[in-house]
């Protein structure tokens, strides 16, 4: 499956103020031979790739913004409009309803806008807020814009992510924008911490769950939440994706606040939970198109996501199997794949390999290393140490509701120091901890005869150190 | 516009269910259809045929019971046990209360397949009873009662899925309120014969009801509106009910939050990356 780029599904828009570019009137598209052609030449390309090409075209307004050029009646009766194309009629300051653009945007299946053609400050700009107002991330090609004013094309280009013809094509041959991330902006947030907690408790009865839990995940990483059985885990996984009410405490998905922004929130999120949840009469396929179904994409987008989703599953003719029929890892992928086919923001495991071989654990990490180098977010409970150490780029341990470090592996590891000595006491093993191999080799050196072994500190040793052996059941 | 997506939003809740009854069509005519058929043929033939009158008459009487009966049978037991098992061994139902769905959605979806099933049944029951009784007149406005009971004893077997935890738990639903009503509720006999006791405590119960408008539709004998009106407030019961019950399964806005809980405003408007310029949107070009 080719999964896009950033998890971008790129529509090309070619904001057509005062008809520049109707090309058929030649005295005004001469005037902008350069930025016409390059325009021309990104939107030859993504007509090629089968992407959407849609122009905002305004064809009245007032005797400022209205083309007064020759013959102005015949070409715009003369003008093409496509099917996708939004004409404006009557318009005073060039401005048009952004919710237009993002309709038919979406309704082409895409999620982001690359933008072309006129830049004037209140174009371009309302565009880009009014895209992030409709859920779109838009970028800009500023070296196929006219602008009446530089600065109007410089500030396009700092607050909208620039792509040049470059860039287009490499994304439209399905190679990652890695030089080209977008600016996050969510509703008045600029963030790059797509779920960030504060202050999180949820109590049940008499029972603090989770007591005051403070955490943040990055944009693009893999998070990991490790802790023993009955840490709070699974009540924070289920607080943050909006199952379970907190008791008390402020839970953001991409800005939105899960408590007064629930819909938004939560159509960011995607959860594959303990348990398989899929409906065990129903096949693969039709588990996976009904929840396409449920996640509102577009009829006609369904089949495709379908078979997206069926090429990332790689299960070939089993699509069609009753999921009772899988095995315990291939029901397990197939949830996953299926709570990713709305392409959320961010993708929410809980303890994903919890009971699997060893042969189906490895399956699944492939599938999370894949997802997440094609943009998703993974935030992700485990109680397997290796799972964490193997996929994560931060890891919190959580033990008895409380968060007791947060960080890399790495910085996991110097907190408690970077190398250990185990040795033998009586006919139990202990472990301590030092910042250095000479640290750790003085000390190794005054317990004499007794049988010692020096190593890297392992999460695993962090884990216990942090938790107490009891950790260990 | 918004109606067709409301109820594209319906139809993607009940697809799931709707295709299972299609792959499964034979086995759930059976389940809902055996039962109402052999009431009518032993009930209509054998206890009719011993009858004053012969076995026609009586047949005549109680397809409009045995139809208002067929509703429940239908609806009730398969819309329970497929919500409780999706609950709580598919957990397909947390699943979908993860989707941007609408609580009513949600809940008219997985009530659509039951009326679905008992539309189909009570249609075959029908035909066979005109068959078999030619002087029953098909008035079409039965469908509206049975699309009525359907939803009505759907939306019941959806509210004891949510609030049961076990199978147990549904069984006994079923022996308390389920088996009195299908003998009880004038399906087989004029509620009017029972003692009046009996009758002020059945005439509370809804099979009651659809009986009764059925056989007033069928038998040419007027349409109740106080049964109609009792039907849309069962309706209206069950939904709420649901609705409550759903509502309360989900972290939604319109549901209260603890007193405990007093989000903090959003941030708005703030930003960590410094803008080129001053700018407020529609402020001109």
């Amino acid at each position: 499956m080719r999964i896009d780029p950033l998890g971008k599904k790129l529509a090309l828009v070619i904001v057509d103020m005062q008809n520049k570019f109707v090309l058929s009137h030649e005295d005004m598209a001469r005037q902008h031979d350069e930025p016409v052609a390059r325009m021309n030449e990104l939107a030859a390309m993504f007509r090629e790739a089968g992407r959407p090409v849609i122009h905002v075209r305004f064809i009245g307004g007032n005797e400022h913004h209205r083309y007064q050029g020759p013959n102005a009646d015949e070409f715009i009766s003369e003008m093409v409009i496509g099917e996708d194309d939004i004409v404006i009629e009557k318009h005073h300051m060039n401005c048009f309803r952004e919710s237009d653009l993002a309709d038919v945007v979406k309704s082409r299946g895409c999620d982001s806008i690359l933008l072309t053609g006129t830049v004037t400050q209140y174009c371009v700009i309302s565009t880009y807020f009014g895209a992030f107002d409709h859920e779109l991330t838009p970028y800009i090609s500023t070296d196929a814009c006219i602008s009446t004013k530089d600065e109007y094309n410089q500030a396009a280009s700092v607050i909208c992510k620039n792509l040049d013809a470059d860039d287009v094509r490499r994304y439209l041959s399905g190679q990652p924008l890695e030089d080209c991330p977008p600016i996050v902006y969510s509703r008045g947030r600029m963030t790059d911490h797509i779920v960030e907690v504060e202050d999180l408790t949820v109590v049940f009865g008499d029972f603090t769950a989770v007591d005051g839990v403070s955490f943040h995940v990055e944009r693009g990483e893999v998070f990991g939440f490790l802790g023993p059985n009955g840490a709070g885990k699974t009540t924070t996984i289920r607080a943050v994706t909006t199952i379970l009410r907190p008791t008390s405490g402020r839970i953001l998905i991409d800005g939105f606040d899960t408590s007064t922004q629930f819909l938004e929130a939560r159509k960011r999120i995607g959860i594959a939970q303990q348990h398989i949840s899929l409906d065990s009469d129903l096949t693969i396929k039709q588990n996976l198109k009904h929840h396409a179904m449920l996640h509102k994409i577009p009829k006609d987008q369904i089949e495709r996501k379908v078979e997206e989703s069926a090429a990332l599953l790689e299960l070939g003719d089993h699509m069609n199997k009753k999921v009772q029929e899988l095995s315990g890892g291939w029901k397990r992928k197939s949830a996953i794949v299926a709570s990713i086919i709305h392409d959320p923001a961010v993708l929410f495991l809980d303890e994903p390999t919890a009971g699997l071989d060893t042969r189906s654990r490895h399956m699944l990490w492939d599938l999370v290393r894949r997802l997440n180098r094609s943009g998703t977010t993974i935030f992700l409970t485990t109680h397997y140490i290796e799972e964490a150490e193997s996929l994560c780029d931060r890891v919190a341990i959580i033990d008895s509701g409380h968060i007791i470090a947060v960080g890399t592996v790495e910085e996991l590891r110097d907190m408690i120091g970077r190398v250990t000595v185990e040795w033998e006491e009586g006919e139990s093993v202990r472990a301590s901890h030092f910042s250095s191999r000479e640290e750790a080799k003085t000390f190794a050196e005054t317990l004499g005869d007794s049988y010692y072994n020096i190593r890297r500190t392992t999460l695993e040793d962090v884990f216990l150190e942090l938790t107490g052996k009891e950790g260990l059941q | 516009m918004r109606t067709a997506e409301y109820l594209r939003e319906v139809y993607s809740v009940a697809w799931g269910d709707l295709v299972y009854i299609k792959e499964n069509l034979p086995e759930v005519m059976i389940t809902g259809l055996v039962g109402p058929l052999l009431y009518l043929l032993a009930f209509g033939y054998g206890v009719g045929g011993s009858m004053q009158g012969g076995g026609e008459e009586y047949v005549r009487f109680i397809l409009p019971g045995i139809i208002a009966l067929t509703t429940v049978a239908c609806t009730f037991s398969s819309t329970s046990m497929r919500v409780l098992v999706q609950r709580l061994f598919y957990m397909s139902f947390d699943e979908l209360l993860l989707c941007p769905v609408r609580v009513s959605s949600v809940i008219l979806g997985k009530t659509l397949s039951g009326m679905i099933r008992s539309l189909i049944s009570c249609t075959i029951l029908l035909i066979v009873g005109c068959i078999i009784s030619p002087g029953i007149d098909p008035n079409p406005l039965i469908f509206p009662v049975i699309i009525a009971g359907g939803l009505m004893f759907s939306m019941f077997g959806l509210l004891a899925a949510l609030v049961t935890s076990k199978t147990q738990h549904l069984t006994l639903i079923t022996s308390i309120f389920i088996v009195p009503m299908t003998f009880l509720c004038g399906t087989l006999f004029k509620v009017s014969d029972l003692p009046e006791v009996v009758s002020w405590a059945v005439y509370v119960l809804p099979l009651t009801h659809i009986s009764e408008l059925s056989r007033g539709i069928m038998l040419d004998e007027g349409i109740p509106l106080d049964s109609i009106i009792i039907v849309a407030i069962y309706i209206c019961l069950f939904f709420g009910l649901c609705y409550r019950r759903i509502a309360t399964r989900r972290n939604r806005p319109g549901t209260r939050p603890p007193a405990s809980y007093r989000p903090r405003r959003t941030r708005r408007g703030t930003s960590s990356t410094p803008m080129p310029w001053t700018w407020s949107p529609r402020s001109g070009t």
